[in-house]
């Protein structure tokens, strides 16, 4: 059982669907509606408080709960558990409704089937946040809360897989990137019963409008020796396409676990595994520009986030505006402060993919291997070292607000230290382990350019986390 | 089909009605008032003020008012400062505030008159980090 869990990218510890009163609670076929209607009360409640309650952010649960609650807890999470935020999203509770509703079962269009939307719609989510700060703001997180709903019930109607996690959901493209960190993952019991199933059940579902019995294999004598059914009380495969037996990692898993209850011989499975674990695997990582990007860039907006609520931001965007010429235009100083905002942003995302860009470049270079590896294939190979750091940045980040309400300032900065220390010395070790298989004998070199990198975004996240936060929205340009 | 989609209308309405059981907000007494007199020192940074208030009620100073401050910063999750003090007999009353960090704040005034009456208000207040250039 263990060595097919094993192949397939999960060194098997223990199936957590097998767990008493857990796995039967997981594995339900309502196990998932379970857990998410506690959250869709919750996102009615926020709706409601954030149209109708005290504007003041901190008195109101649509901007408390999401924006100081959610994103703290979602970071430990991640590191302690999984995806739990997808597994529990209520956000995809109107995706049994939408598929009932859905004319047309038609796939997203190939062109936009990779994660360039997910990039633009974080860096968007992240600039909307700092230029309408949303995060004083209840009405317009209520906003945001339904466009949300309606978005994941549109892409849900319009099209058979689900587009809107795998494709535009921001906060489930931050999910699936740093569930690489988490200690669990979608694996099989034994590949070989994968490779003569049937019915696929675990990506085609075993839903069926009539019931219909399927033939696994005929014995014998002729008769069908081992059968099982679809029927109107199956359930829908993997929303996001992934086949159990080739699951690697934890990306693009909403962790619904709609596999293990379709799958009809009980293979697949929720296993521990060493946290990262997917990080230092070979094939686990996409050969995709979009894919290593999605990383790159989530790491830039982790510091331009913090960026944008430390005082160095204020004076730099008066200079931007005063350099550029903009107050002189007439403009308001909300269009002001959101093209100043928008070059920050622009700007360091740009250094940090350019960094990285620059550093493959060179680590190629050292190691005279420009040749025989492309720069598409070093660079995809090394995207996923950064994973560690910038959820480092982030933890420290999140961590704040999530803490600083009820914790000593100097705890909380010892809190944030150690997020960004440890998430260095995650990059380190998974950089190096790359190193180690792309350059052999000359890892060393090959790893000092992106360990430079990895240095100096460590550098940055200290420099700005030691300086004090100032959460402004009200910025005057003269 | 149709039965199920009533029925998560109606469970979506029962939640929406009780969501609103929300207390209403208490009745503001209208011949009171409150007027911001000065804030020291004039540039506001981080650590100790004095906030000065006079507190009259149809223009004649009130005096034994009980005035209470809060100050919440616009960002979610920052713990909040608050201080009392009651007016003198020349309706003033001043309050020691200590701002715990830099950035947006919105200070809420609750006055109570002896009587019971009540008024509130609010206003902004943008707490530096360090003394800006020139000041």
């Amino acid at each position: 059982m263990s060595t097919a869990a094993g192949r397939t990218g999960v060194r098997a510890r223990r199936d957590l669907l097998r767990l008493p009163v857990l796995g039967a609670l997981l594995r339900h076929r309502w196990g998932r509606l379970a857990l998410q209607l506690p959250f869709l009360i919750g996102a009615a409640v926020l709706v409601y408080d954030g149209f109708t309650g005290d504007q003041l952010a901190p008195r109101n649960l649509a901007t408390v709960v999401p924006w100081v609650h959610v994103r703290g807890i979602l970071v430990l999470a991640l590191l302690l558990g999984g995806n739990f935020f997808c597994m529990t999203c209520p956000f995809t509770l109107p995706r049994t409704l939408a598929k009932r509703l859905s004319l047309a079962s038609r796939r997203f269009p190939r062109a936009l089937r990779g994660k360039g939307i997910a990039i633009l719609s974080l860096i968007g989510l992240f600039f909307a946040y700092e230029w309408l700060n949303m995060w004083s703001s209840p009405l317009l997180t209520a906003w945001v809360i339904v466009a949300y709903f309606a978005a994941a019930f549109i892409f849900e109607a319009l099209f058979s897989e689900s587009a809107f996690c795998k494709y535009i959901c921001p906060l489930g493209s931050f999910n699936f990137t740093y569930a690489a960190v988490s200690p669990t993952q979608i694996g099989v019991h034994d590949a070989d019963v994968c490779r003569t199933c049937v019915g696929k059940e675990c990506l085609n579902g075993s839903y069926a409008a009539q019931t219909v019995i399927l033939i696994d294999q005929i014995g014998i004598d002729g008769a069908p020796d081992r059968t099982h059914t679809h029927s109107p009380q199956g359930t829908p495969g993997c929303g996001t396409l992934l086949f159990a037996p080739q699951i690697k990692g934890n990306a693009d898993c909403t962790l619904c676990l709609d596999c293990a209850r379709a799958c009809p011989h009980e293979n697949v499975g929720l296993f521990t595994r060493a946290p990262g674990a997917e990080l230092v695997r070979a094939d686990a990582a996409p050969r995709r520009w979009d894919s290593a990007l999605l990383i790159v860039v989530l790491t830039a907006l982790g510091l331009v986030n913090a960026f944008g609520m430390v005082p160095p931001v204020y004076p730099l965007m008066q200079a931007i505006a005063s350099a550029s010429g903009l107050t002189r235009l007439g403009f308001t100083d909300r269009l002001v402060e959101g093209i100043a905002l928008a070059l920050i942003f622009g700007v360091g995302i740009a250094l940090v993919v350019l960094a990285t860009i620059a550093a493959t470049w060179i680590a190629r270079m050292l190691t005279r291997t420009a040749r025989r590896d492309t720069l598409r294939a070093a660079y995809t190979a090394f995207a996923p070292a950064l994973v560690p750091i910038g959820f480092g940045v982030w933890g420290a980040h999140y961590g704040f607000h999530f803490l600083i309400g009820f914790m000593d300032a100097e705890i909380v900065a010892l809190i944030q230290v150690i997020a960004l220390v440890g998430g260095f010395a995650g990059s380190m070790w998974v950089a190096q382990t790359i190193a180690a298989r792309l350059y052999r004998r000359d890892a060393l070199i090959g790893l000092l350019p992106w360990a430079l990198v990895m240095l100096a975004l460590m550098g940055v996240g200290w420099w700005l986390f030691s300086l004090p936060m100032e959460m402004r929205g009200t910025i005057v340009f003269g | 089909m149709g039965n199920r989609i009533l029925r998560a209308i109606a469970v979506f309405t029962l939640l929406l009605l009780l969501a609103a059981c929300r207390s209403s907000a208490p009745t503001q007494d209208t011949r009171l008032s409150f007027d911001l007199l000065s804030i020291i020192p004039e540039t506001l940074m981080v650590g100790a003020t004095e906030i000065t208030l006079r507190v009259t009620r149809e223009g004649a100073p009130l005096a034994n008012a009980a005035v209470a401050i809060t100050g919440d910063m616009t960002h979610a999750g920052m713990e909040p400062v608050s201080a009392s003090a009651q007016t003198d007999a020349d309706g003033i009353v001043r309050i020691p505030m200590a701002w715990t960090m830099s950035g947006d704040w919105v200070v809420r005034v609750s006055v109570t008159a002896p009587d019971g009456g009540l008024r509130t208000g609010e206003f902004p207040l943008i707490i530096n980090d360090a003394a800006p250039p020139g000041s």
